[in-house]
């Protein structure tokens, strides 16, 4: 045992720099895998234990936009139902839309749309609970209109614990503290995307308060409600549906399911942790091909020491054990860093997860299974790698292993080809293309090896872009016209030459309106779980100043169906082309003043360019097919010439019949500011990969260098000078470092392309985003994957220089 | 043979003495641990004129050395090395690279050719190392002059041990450099081989060229016009082959 660990310090010795560059590569590649690994477990945990800390709903009932019922009606229908045993407990809310103003509080007002959440505080049998972050729990007293101000928003705008904001109304609250109810750990912004932190303040007051505040004395629109274990949810469900409907108000029963926050905080965790996975496989793949690589170079330079063991009878497995040892060293020094670097990342993207997601309840245990995987990896990863060069030197004849020249006889057919391809230039130009197609599959892994830290690089990178370039078209949609346009959206529909629109076109700082309509609606797909929520805004395409841009347009439309103009992520979602026909599942007014529910089958007119897959286009006289002819629920209002955005948002704060203003830039600068943090989260990993990358480019070259060190002696031996010996080297590093590159640039993209596609499906289902790779994408890749290669023989300029000739060009190789 | 050369800043117009080699008191000593070797004990040795040299003694008495110390390869510890009329005793690893280029050529024991190349390809590599000025037409006659014109697209690994390193002497001609320095260039080959090797080594020595081979075989000794044996790092004799240079038909071993 002494003996074989004298043998591996002395081969440590001998590739201390090579044995520790690989050990740090698969440190990262375990490290990444463990740490990471355990923040999926830590989430799901925390999230457990949160939502259930706040008794989150199993069902909720909503009615009707617009829709009120008197309180306890909701509480009556579900105990009427025949599973009401099954129900735990259930509260009633009133759940209004309004506007805040925080003008008082902070030096630049913000006014952003509300929702102001009427519910029980302190009930025995909470549902939906606020968990208190900052402050105390609001008094009861209606008069008091105490309430929680959702916590995100305040920190978004730096916003106090305690302090009085304006409703709208001109009202005002005053809220005793920060929370969240767990509906709203994350939540669907006016627009309907997720990234809306700072620009929804949802306030939750006591029922009574917002009775007051909303005028709706005595009502309810919302139910929420926990079952007892082992209910059957969806007999539930039914069952409340048919109980609803026989109080004559239409309503949804949603599952816990259906929320955002319980969609993105769970489906978020297994989609992230696919990404962290392929991206740690990448790095334990990159260490695996350069474990190979260096193992492979040991073995060789001990080729004829192993030949001659076989000609003296030793056991082969016996020979086997040196080389391995290598291996075992990179195994052992990697997994031990790769755990350390694992509790790092660990620690570190704790703390992240502790200040990104609101939740009450942070569960952070030791996830021993996850580190041990990882050390089983670390360990088997580049033991299993050595083995195979180890597997092939011993499959040699001991004749072959101790022949001067067998490695020089080892040639690809490659070679036999390429010797009758006439190279241009001198043979100092013709060598490093020689040398690269020579030993083909050398080429390949160590260009693999290089293009596997690349791919990760390109599909961070890329990631970058593509939501950049989302974002950017995105905006350019947004503000095409005029960048201070206002969105005012009312609390219900007006007549077109209603007083609330004619009171918004008065307003002081209001040069012009455009009156439209915004409608909900659902867009039916073949199967019902893939149907589409869509908001459907109607605008007079030839008159209005801000029309959506339609990419693709219809060019017959052959029948009198009205047009709608979708995005391209809901047409490819839908399956549908320009032309074809889509079904909308729709609200329609009757004569009576109220909505039911129609399907309506409507031509696919064209295409619009924003990537939000829930914009959809109608023209404004084709409000007529859902009953809504003349009638209004939005307005787009653009500033005077010496106005800005922000004045007509004061302008018509306080206007009876006006539920929100909100500048239509704001939206793309809120998903901008959203989205920050995670692009700075990928810089972070971008940059380590770029290490990484260099790292493996560095030892690469350093073997190749090593390899070739003999034939550099003869070149040296010729008269040439270092830096023409290095120029062939560099060309060699070029020529594997531009091979590398293509793998890298060619499986970036595919690495991107799925990893949009898990993101497609899961955390951005509404949002279409194409892979795309910008020119400085390409760029990096080519530098680190080219020059950064080509640079690395600089580094190994000394030894070149320092090379001892003689001994060198003696050495039987 | 004669050619200007410029070497560092010195302008080495060499003329008549491109094939001359003067070593005076060379003395090269190695550290091996805690150990003083003497590889080379105050040496002096001139060659005057071209000829076939061969250095011959026991493993270790310092033949390879020599050797690399007349090529530039190696430095030495005192004395001076003068080859070809320059003084490359102190000279810069720059001067000493131009000496290599443009006046020795080396012939190993193990070819040391490039795998990747074909054999055309390595002797031409020769050729351009010494900036020749039609590299492809001299690589050309070099093969030719081993007579390998037919093996130019063979790579090393398709070619026999005997056929290497006559790529190997090609490679070395094609430099057009007057010294030629073989280290046990027989040494890996079979006496038939080994003999056709030497026919060609003679036969550039008697086209004015300066060989000098390092052999421990002393029956190759007797077909050089000089022989200078070394025991020790010594030189302990120096002068023509005893008995008379034979033939190289008359060789065995």
């Amino acid at each position: 045992m002494s003996w074989w660990l004298r043998w591996s310090w002395r081969d440590f010795r001998a590739h201390w720099v090579a044995v520790i560059a690989i050990a740090f590569v698969l440190a990262i590649g375990t490290g990444v895998y463990a740490g990471l690994g355990s923040t999926g477990q830590w989430r799901r945990q925390s999230n457990d234990a949160s939502f259930s800390a706040l008794e989150m709903h199993d069902l909720r009932l909503t009615l009707s936009p617009g829709t009120f019922i008197e309180q306890d009606e909701l509480l009556g229908a579900i105990a009427s139902i025949d599973d009401a045993g099954s129900v735990s407990a259930a509260a009633e809310r009133l759940v209004v839309d309004s506007q805040v103003d925080t003008g008082a509080l902070t030096a630049d007002s913000v006014l952003v749309p509300a929702r102001l959440v009427g519910m029980t505080f302190g009930s025995a049998q909470p549902v939906d609970d606020v968990w208190i972050r900052d402050g105390t729990a609001p008094s009861a007293d209606p008069a008091g209109r105490s309430a929680v101000l959702e916590a995100k928003f305040a920190d978004q705008h730096g916003l106090p614990p305690e302090g009085t904001i304006l409703v709208s109304g001109g009202r005002e609250v005053t809220y005793t503290g920060l929370g969240v109810a767990p509906e709203d750990f994350f939540y669907e912004g006016p627009e309907g995307t997720i990234f809306a932190a700072g620009e929804l303040a949802i306030v939750y007051l006591p029922l009574a308060a917002v009775h007051d505040i909303s005028g709706q004395e005595g009502m309810v629109n919302d139910a929420v409600i926990t079952l007892v274990d082992g209910a059957d949810r969806d007999s539930v469900a039914a069952q409340l549906d048919a109980a609803i409907s026989e109080l004559g108000v239409g309503a949804t029963v949603s599952t816990r399911e259906d929320a955002d926050a319980v969609r993105v905080l769970y489906e978020d965790i297994d989609n992230d942790q696919r990404f962290w996975n392929a991206l740690s496989a990448l790095v334990l793949f990159a260490a695996a091909l350069a474990a190979f690589n260096l193992i492979n170079r040991i073995v060789e330079a001990q080729r004829r020491e192993i030949g001659i063991g076989m000609a003296l009878g030793v056991p082969r497995r016996q020979l086997a054990v040196r080389p391995m040892l290598i291996g075992v060293q990179v195994a052992v020094l990697g997994t031990i860093a790769g755990l350390a670097v694992g509790f790092l990342v660990g620690e570190a993207f704790g703390s992240l997860l502790e200040s990104f997601l609101p939740l009450p309840v942070h569960r952070t245990p030791f996830q021993y299974d996850i580190y041990l995987r990882a050390a089983v990896l670390g360990i088997a990863i580049p033991i299993a790698a050595s083995a195979i060069p180890v597997w092939r030197a011993l499959r040699v004849e001991p004749i072959e292993a101790i022949r001067t020249g067998h490695l020089a006889a080892r040639s690809s057919r490659l070679t036999g080809w390429t010797g009758k391809l006439p190279l241009p230039g001198s043979t100092m130009t013709q060598m490093p293309i020689r040398n690269v197609m020579r030993t083909p599959r050398r080429t390949l892994l160590t260009a693999v090896g290089v293009g596997a830290a690349i791919t990760a690089l390109v599909a961070v990178l890329g990631m970058l872009d593509s939501f950049g370039r989302t974002l950017d078209a995105a905006n350019d949609e947004f503000t095409k016209g005029d960048a201070d346009r206002v969105v005012v959206q009312l609390d219900t529909f007006h007549a077109v030459d209603s007083p609330v629109v004619a009171g918004i076109a008065d307003a002081g700082a209001v040069g012009r309106i455009d009156a439209g309509l915004r409608l909900p609606a659902t867009a039916l797909a073949t199967e019902p779980d893939e149907n589409l929520d869509l908001l459907i805004e109607f605008v007079d395409l030839d008159r209005a100043v801000w029309t959506p841009t339609v990419e693709e347009r219809n060019a017959t439309s052959g029948d009198d169906r009205p047009d709608i103009v979708l995005a391209r992520k809901a047409a490819d979602d839908l399956g549908v082309q320009v032309g074809d026909t889509v079904v909308l599942r729709h609200p329609i007014r009757t004569d009576a003043g109220g909505f039911s529910i129609a399907e309506t089958p409507l031509s696919l007119g064209g295409i619009h360019a924003n990537p939000i897959r829930t914009f959809a286009f109608m023209d404004i006289t084709d409000a007529g097919q859902f009953g809504l002819e003349g009638l209004v629920n939005v307005v787009q209002a653009y500033p005077t010439d010496d106005a800005t955005r922000s004045d007509i948002q004061r302008a018509v704060f306080g206007l009876a019949g006006v539920t929100s203003s909100q500048p239509v830039a704001r939206i793309s600068e809120a998903i901008d500011e959203a989205l920050d943090q995670f692009v700075s989260f990928l810089f972070v990993t971008a940059s380590a990969v770029l290490v990484l990358a260099l790292l493996i480019a560095f030892n690469a070259t350093r073997i190749t260098v090593e390899e070739r060190r003999r034939e550099h002696a003869t070149m040296r031996a010729f008269g040439l000078p270092t830096r023409t010996v290095l120029g062939v080297v560099i060309k060699e590093s070029v020529i594997v470092g531009a091979i590398a590159t293509v793998i890298g640039l060619v499986g970036g993209v595919v690495f991107l392309r799925w990893m949009l596609a898990s993101l497609a499906t899961t955390t951005l289902p509404d949002v279409g985003i194409d892979a795309y790779l910008s020119p400085t994408t390409i760029l990096i890749a080519a530098i680190v994957g080219i020059a950064s290669v080509a640079v690395t023989p600089l580094l190994l300029a000394r030894r070149l220089r320092r090379m001892n000739l003689p001994g060198t060009l003696r050495v039987v190789e | 043979m004669s050619q200007d050369v410029e070497i560092g800043s010195v302008d080495a117009r060499v003329g008549h003495e491109g094939t001359r080699i003067d070593l005076d008191d060379l003395t090269k000593r190695y550290r091996v641990g805690e150990v003083d070797v003497t590889a080379l004990d105050d040496i002096n040795l001139h060659v005057d004129e071209a000829a076939f040299v061969a250095i011959v003694g026991p493993s270790g008495c310092g033949k390879t050395t020599l050797l690399n110390m007349i090529g530039a390869l190696d430095t030495p510890t005192s004395g001076s090395v003068r080859v070809a009329g320059v003084d490359v005793t102190g000279a810069s690893q720059a001067d000493r690279s131009a000496l290599r280029r443009h006046r020795v050529s080396f012939i190993f024991q193990t070819f040391n050719l490039f795998p990747a190349l074909t054999a055309l390809e390595n002797v031409r590599f020769g050729a351009d190392a010494a900036r020749a000025s039609d590299p492809a037409e001299r690589a050309q006659q070099a093969l030719a002059q081993v007579g390998l014109q037919d093996r130019q697209r063979h790579f090393p690994h398709q070619l026999s041990g005997g056929e290497q390193q006559r790529v190997a002497i090609a490679r070395a001609l094609a430099t057009g450099n007057p010294i030629l320095l073989a280290d046990e260039p027989t040494g890996e080959l079979d006496f038939r081989t080994g003999v056709q090797i030497l026919g060609v080594l003679e036969e550039q020595a008697r086209a004015g060229m300066t060989v000098l081979v390092v052999t421990h075989n002393r029956e190759i000794a007797r077909v050089a016009d000089r022989v200078i044996e070394l025991s020790s790092g010594k030189i302990v004799s120096d002068g023509p082959p005893p008995g008379g240079k034979a033939d190289i038909g008359d060789l065995q071993w």
